[in-house]
């Protein structure tokens, strides 16, 4: 059985596009086949964030209205073939998918695929609902501050309310918190909320915890998924990310501050 | 400019003041009335006023009334109808006519003394969510988890909150006085009884864990555990 998760924020700029990349190919390269969908049709991202957005023919919208098949749509990545991307159209709004469409991709994808990720657009309108309309899961992410954390809620509301398990009575969409952008030196100044306040404030369990690293931005720049740059904190708390989503126990790193030595205070580092 | 017709009519709720007679001599009731009037000379000025004669039906004469009516007229009271049982009132109506008016009360307040009524109850095992709106409507609302930021929960009975208390409650929002809200963390945004509100601004600083909000003389009370 595919399982089908959705990385949703309701807030925008939070990082789901780069954690939506880094989470789908950590599932690839432990080798279990994965498709990344990007449900932001009119601003697609995810194909830059993955280097493949010069081998866009047909799109995800192109698909549900039956001008492609989905094999014609579907990139593989080129680092990865366990991973193939179903971008988003550029030239379409949201309103081009339906609850109908939506499901007939899905359900064409799972005969394929293990895992099916989901990368949500910001807000909580039709767009991003019909990202978690179907999910079985659903990584949350969400960045040490006040309104990215309510804005957590919210969409942690639209799953228990507005998914298909729970329209249909089934067992709840299961939660997983990520934290991203998280900077123990502002926490330990108090310039941020501390994970105990944010899983305080959303009651679900911790999946990770991503440090705020310029690999991320190099990464997205260079079009690499942060996880390839296995030097990067951001990169390894991704790894151990999927480590935990795959059941894995691995302790949480990064949430101190790590204390400068000498020879990098005088050289920078 | 349409042209001007010679009658519209148009309908408009009026308040009225009833002035209620038990005692039929005349020097007696202008005593009384003079008194009233003294109280709140704003509100009698010209106030079309019915008098409720329904003690007064069984001994009414036509002398009575004359003596009542120019009691009246000698102050800025305008007496337009008379109150009572139509049966008994009827003729008098007519032969001073006066308009007639239902003496008994439409709309009877509940008493806050009264017994609050038996409601149902209604539970929420899930946390409350921001954006999320529980109503427990004719019933008390228990929450077995925390309510979040920009939820609101309204019962028409109590809240009870097993958890942290963050978004906003409302109890007894039918006017149930008598309601309470009841939290494992007090951190709420709003809360209100019967319509008496507080924002979290005019709560006391560094006033976390339980409570229990309650209203007492129109005062929105939270007592802290």
């Amino acid at each position: 059985m595919a399982k089908i998760v959705v990385i949703t924020s309701g807030k925008g700029g939070v990082g789901k596009t780069t954690s939506s990349a880094a989470i789908s190919m950590g599932l690839a390269l432990r080798g279990h086949k994965t498709v990344v969908i990007d449900f932001d049709i009119g601003l697609r991202n995810l194909d830059i964030i993955m280097n493949c957005e010069r081998r866009v023919v047909f799109d995800f919208v192109n698909v549900i209205q039956g001008d492609a098949t989905l094999n014609q749509a579907l990139i593989k990545d080129k680092r990865c073939d366990n991973l193939h991307i179903l971008p988003a159209s550029q030239t379409r709004d949201k309103e081009a998918l339906t609850k109908e469409g939506v499901k007939k991709i899905l359900d064409d994808l799972a005969e394929q695929f293990e895992y099916i990720i989901c990368d949500s657009p910001a807000g909580i309108e039709q767009g991003a609902q019909m990202a978690l309309y179907y999910a079985d899961e659903a990584v949350v992410v969400t960045n040490p501050e006040v309104s990215s954390v309510r804005d957590s809620d919210r969409i942690l509301g639209i799953l228990q309310s507005k998914s298909h398990r729970a329209e249909n009575g089934q067992p709840p969409v299961r939660e997983h918190l990520l934290v991203t952008r998280f900077d123990p030196t502002r926490v330990a100044r108090g310039d941020m909320l501390n994970i105990e306040d944010i899983e305080d404030i959303l009651a679900i369990p911790l999946l990770g915890v991503i440090p705020e690293s310029q690999s991320v931005l190099n990464a997205s720049n260079k079009g690499m998924p942060v996880v390839l740059d296995e030097k990067s904190d951001a990169g390894q708390a991704y790894l151990d990310t999927v480590a935990r989503f795959l059941g894995e126990d691995k302790p949480h790193r990064f949430l101190e501050a790590q204390r400068r030595g000498f020879l990098k205070r005088v050289f920078g580092g | 400019m349409t042209d001007a017709q010679p009658l519209t009519v148009r309908a408009r709720m009026l308040p009225v003041q009833r002035l209620i007679v038990e005692d039929p001599d005349p020097d007696r009731f202008e005593q009384r009335l003079q008194a009233t009037l003294a109280q709140a000379p704003a509100l009698f000025n010209r106030a079309p006023v019915a008098l409720d004669l329904t003690a007064l039906v069984d001994n009414l004469s036509g002398d009575l009334l004359t003596h009542l009516l120019e009691r009246c007229w000698r102050h800025p009271v305008i007496v337009f109808a008379l109150a009572g049982p139509k049966e008994s009132l009827g003729i008098w109506c007519d032969e001073f006519q006066l308009a007639w008016m239902d003496s008994r009360d439409r709309v009877t307040k509940p008493k806050s003394s009264q017994a609050s009524p038996a409601l149902d109850t209604q539970v929420i095992t899930q946390p409350v969510r921001s954006g999320q709106q529980i109503y427990a409507r004719g019933a008390h609302l228990l929450i077995m988890n925390q309510v979040s930021a920009g939820a609101e929960v309204i019962a028409d009975g109590n809240i009870h909150v097993f958890g942290a208390l963050r978004g906003r409650a409302m109890a007894g929002v039918q006017g149930l006085d008598s309601a309470e809200i009841v939290c494992q963390e007090m951190d709420a945004d709003l809360v209100a009884i019967a319509g008496t509100y507080r924002v979290r601004d005019d709560m006391p600083e560094h006033s976390q864990g339980a409570a229990r909000v309650y209203l007492r003389d129109e005062q929105l009370l939270i007592d802290h555990y």
